[in-house]
């Protein structure tokens, strides 16, 4: 597999240049640096992301683009992995099966559909209730290292701060999926652009993709980029060479490497 | 020669400890499981190990509350209170559960009977002081665990079960099997290789040549095989009292707080658990000693025959610490200040052959508070909003899991029931035709409609052999949901694709048959960032299944 370097930026390189050296500088003279105590594990290789080297507790991220929720996934696999907790809340949508081959011990997941609360759950079904959606999450903070949530859109300005503060103090990271709405993130994780690789015209399948990832936002100095690399995962998908039908081609057509140098000299 | 041991067991003390009588059905649950329940819930047919929504059927007008072991302690430290009266050497094995030596007491108060009567009398006068209804079993055997299952015995027989010196062999010997389990020195599975290997009692296990045992069930089928044959844990050459492993730490600033105190105290443990892991033993027998700057002491002994890890240590000094801190206002060795000394010593330590069991069955600090709250978030939502989700299986991503209700399911064994390869799938598995990963991280359970087009603007069709009317040019996913209709999105166009794939599956079933063709397209944007879709032509129908985003 190939690897990168982070020098997509060429157009903007001196502000962001400039603010990184600026943010480095912020963190070794800051006074309290327990970094090690207040990061989740994170990859190495989305370490970089954050001044911090790391995913800060307690921080609330949100994430865009066309690869928001594998790089969401992929994030906080590491902190699931060792033995922390993933609640989520009112994302019925998320591919379990991606979770896992990133990473995330699916014993250790548990959705909440905060729409089935109480008595009358059918009637209102479709609608998230923002006073019940902050209980929920004030609750899972108390026993959950990663939230994994839709905002409601018509949750109040009040109710967030509260919300917040809690997930602050029980060091809980909440990500994003979606708009945040009125919520304002600690970082926004943006997935710019991404390429795959693997498939063409008819044949070959999804395999392998690069994504450029941006983080950015008011606890996270400066921009950072970098791109990142899924390969291919090992887990249930391990027959990869051979085509789940006969009738696709894939295997006797050669698969391109990613069109990689497309993405860098793009932007 | 085992030593000769009194134990004193109080039934279900988590439900003494959270306040209810015995005549009113309650139980405690952890982990939705029933852990301890009154005599009124038993004779309902409440049973310990029972699920919340059993015991709920069984008797729907059950009270059932949280467990929380700093309760138990707490509450438990009248009983150890007046035992000490007794005889001030005893091991507190689990609140509720207390063990010492029989020999002093006997002697003074003239006989094991007279210990055990009497033990018997102050605990239930102890109970009535702190107002609860503390009724005791107390058991007389040789070692620990013959007269821990006297002492259980005793609980049924009302009144004190006495094995007379060197017949715990007799005594044990007809005993089923299930008492390794039900003490905590076995886990499951090894008490059901017994059964089935026909070792339905204990005197059967104890019939068997050790060496035997040893080279086939290795050093935990020993240590049972030990217990069963009346012999004490231990064998007492391995006895080590290692003066020098005591670990203190003084406070020059004595602290109020009890989280600092744990804080120091988990200090202290990890060092502990890590010299003595050095040597490769494990610590069994703990003295916590706690001393506060005005010189009031509490000293406990705390004993585990699993052993200890660094956190069981901890979570000892912190039920200690609640203990002392909620002692009534004018009791001896009331704390008046804060804690300035605090000490561990291993008063036995044993080698470590791995047995080391977690409190409930393995389960970190993490696994238990995530279990409480899930306890939480079903109150505050309902059952059916607190889902985890279990393998199913199926080729399409929404097939593969389903999710069924937190409190249906036992949260610490739950890695079976999410693994595909737990059902023997996998590379050769039960789901061929599965797409190979990556697999799609947006998932949608109801089918989100979408156009594929080709290059003239007319609908992709595929045929019933798969073939497909003309290549895919064009992509557009509906935007809306069902209820408020769809409207047509934004058109896209096709960078790359591959497919069909086609399914058909339950051909054998009117009802369940489908006939489907899978499709994975990839829209390019204008900038040249591509997005990744599962596709399904379904009755010339498109819709999405999946997104790879």
């Amino acid at each position: 597999m190939m690897t990168i370097s982070s020098g997509l930026t060429a157009s903007g390189l001196a502000a962001p240049a400039l603010n990184d050296v600026l943010a480095a500088l912020g963190d070794r003279v800051a006074p309290v640096s327990m970094a090690l105590e207040r990061t989740l594990p994170t990859p190495a290789d989305c370490a970089d992301l954050f001044a911090e080297g790391g995913l800060v507790r307690g921080r609330t991220l949100s994430s865009g683009g066309p690869a928001a929720t594998s790089v969401m996934l992929r994030l906080v696999a590491a902190a699931v992995e060792a033995g922390g907790w993933m609640a989520v809340i009112d994302v019925p949508t998320l591919g379990l099966d991606a979770a896992s081959e990133l990473g995330i011990a699916l014993e250790r997941v548990v959705a909440i559909d905060t729409r089935r609360s109480g008595s009358d759950a059918g009637e209102r079904a479709g609608e998230v209730d923002a006073a019940v959606w902050a209980d929920v999450i004030a609750a899972a903070a108390d026993g959950f290292e990663v939230l994994v949530t839709r905002v409601p859109s018509d949750v109040r300005p009040s109710t967030l701060r509260k919300v917040v503060t809690r997930l602050q103090q029980r060091g809980v990271v909440m990500m994003v999926v979606g708009d945040p709405g009125p919520l304002v993130c600690d970082g926004v994780i943006d997935t710019g652009r991404q390429v795959w690789a693997g498939v063409g015209a008819g044949w070959g399948r999804l395999e392998r993709r690069v994504v450029e990832v941006t983080a950015t936002g008011r606890r996270l100095p400066g921009q950072r980029c970098r791109t990142m690399e899924f390969p291919v995962p090992e887990s249930h998908g391990s027959e990869s060479s051979e085509s789940p039908s006969s009738e696709s081609p894939s295997s006797e057509l050669p698969v391109p490497e990613p069109s990689i140098h497309e993405l860098s000299t793009a932007s | 020669m085992a030593m000769r041991m009194v134990t004193v067991w109080l039934p279900d003390w988590p439900v003494v400890a959270a306040g209810f009588d015995g005549s009113v059905p309650a139980a405690v649950m952890a982990a939705n499981r029933v852990v301890a329940r009154t005599a009124a819930a038993a004779a309902e047919g409440v049973v310990i190990g029972q699920r919340r929504r059993q015991a709920q059927r069984r008797c729907p007008e059950i009270e059932l509350v949280d467990h929380d072991p700093a309760r138990d302690a707490r509450e438990f430290e009248s009983v150890v209170r007046a035992v000490a009266e007794v005889s001030p050497r005893l091991d507190v094995i689990e609140p509720g559960w207390v063990s010492m030596a029989a020999r002093g007491p006997s002697k003074y108060f003239g006989g094991d009977v007279a210990v055990a009567e009497h033990l018997q009398r102050v605990i239930t006068e102890a109970g009535v002081m702190a107002g609860v209804q503390a009724s005791a079993g107390v058991g007389v055997a040789d070692g620990r665990f013959s007269s821990s299952v006297a002492a259980r015995l005793s609980v049924r027989r009302a009144g004190p079960v006495v094995v007379e010196p060197n017949q715990s062999p007799a005594f044990c010997a007809p005993l089923p099997i299930g008492w390794l389990q039900t003490l905590g020195e076995s886990d499951p599975e090894m008490i059901d290789l017994f059964t089935r290997l026909g070792l339905r009692r204990l005197g059967d296990l104890a019939a068997l040549d050790p060496a035997d045992v040893l080279g086939r069930f290795g050093h935990p089928g020993v240590h049972a095989h030990r217990l069963a044959a009346g012999v004490d844990v231990r064998p007492s050459s391995t006895t080590d009292p290692a003066p020098e492993r005591r670990l203190d730490q003084v406070l020059d600033d004595p602290v109020a707080q009890a989280s600092a105190v744990v804080f120091v105290a988990k200090q202290l443990a990890d060092e502990l658990a890590q010299s003595l892991a050095a040597t490769g033993r494990v610590c069994t027998r703990l003295v916590v000693e706690l001393e506060t700057e005005h010189g009031e002491r509490s000293e406990r002994s705390w004993y585990r025959s699993a052993g200890m890890n660094a956190q069981a240590m901890v979570e000892r000094v912190r039920w200690q610490l609640d203990a002392w801190v909620n002692l009534p206002r004018g009791s001896e060795q009331e704390i008046t200040g804060g804690v300035a000394l605090i000490r561990l010593t291993p008063d036995e330590v044993r080698a470590d052959v791995g047995s080391q069991l977690g409190l409930w069955g393995g389960q970190s600090e993490a696994d238990r508070q995530a279990a409480r709250t899930i306890a939480r978030l079903t109150t505050i939502t309902s059952d059916e909003a607190v889902t985890v989700p279990v393998w199913n299986g199926g080729r399409l991503p929404a097939d593969r899991y389903r999710w069924v209700p937190a409190s249906n399911v036992d949260l610490d064994r739950r890695v079976r029931a999410v693994s595909s390869a737990g059902t023997g799938s996998g590379p050769s598995g039960p789901w061929p035709g599965t797409l190979p990963a990556p697999s799609p991280s947006t998932v949608f359970a109801d089918p989100h409609p979408a156009e594929v087009l080709d290059n003239v603007g007319q609908p992709v069709q595929v045929s019933g052999r798969g073939v497909v009317s003309a290549p895919p040019a064009r992509f557009r996913l509906m935007a809306g949901d069902e209820t408020s209709g769809w409207r047509p999105g934004r058109v896209r166009g096709i960078a790359s694709w591959a497919g069909p794939w086609p399914i058909d599956e339950r051909w054998w079933e009117p009802d369940g048959h489908r006939r489907l063709a899978r499709f994975q397209v990839v829209t390019e944007d204008s900038d040249g960032g591509q997005r990744g879709y599962l596709v399904v032509a379904e009755h010339r129908q498109w819709w999405v299944a999946a997104l790879y985003d």
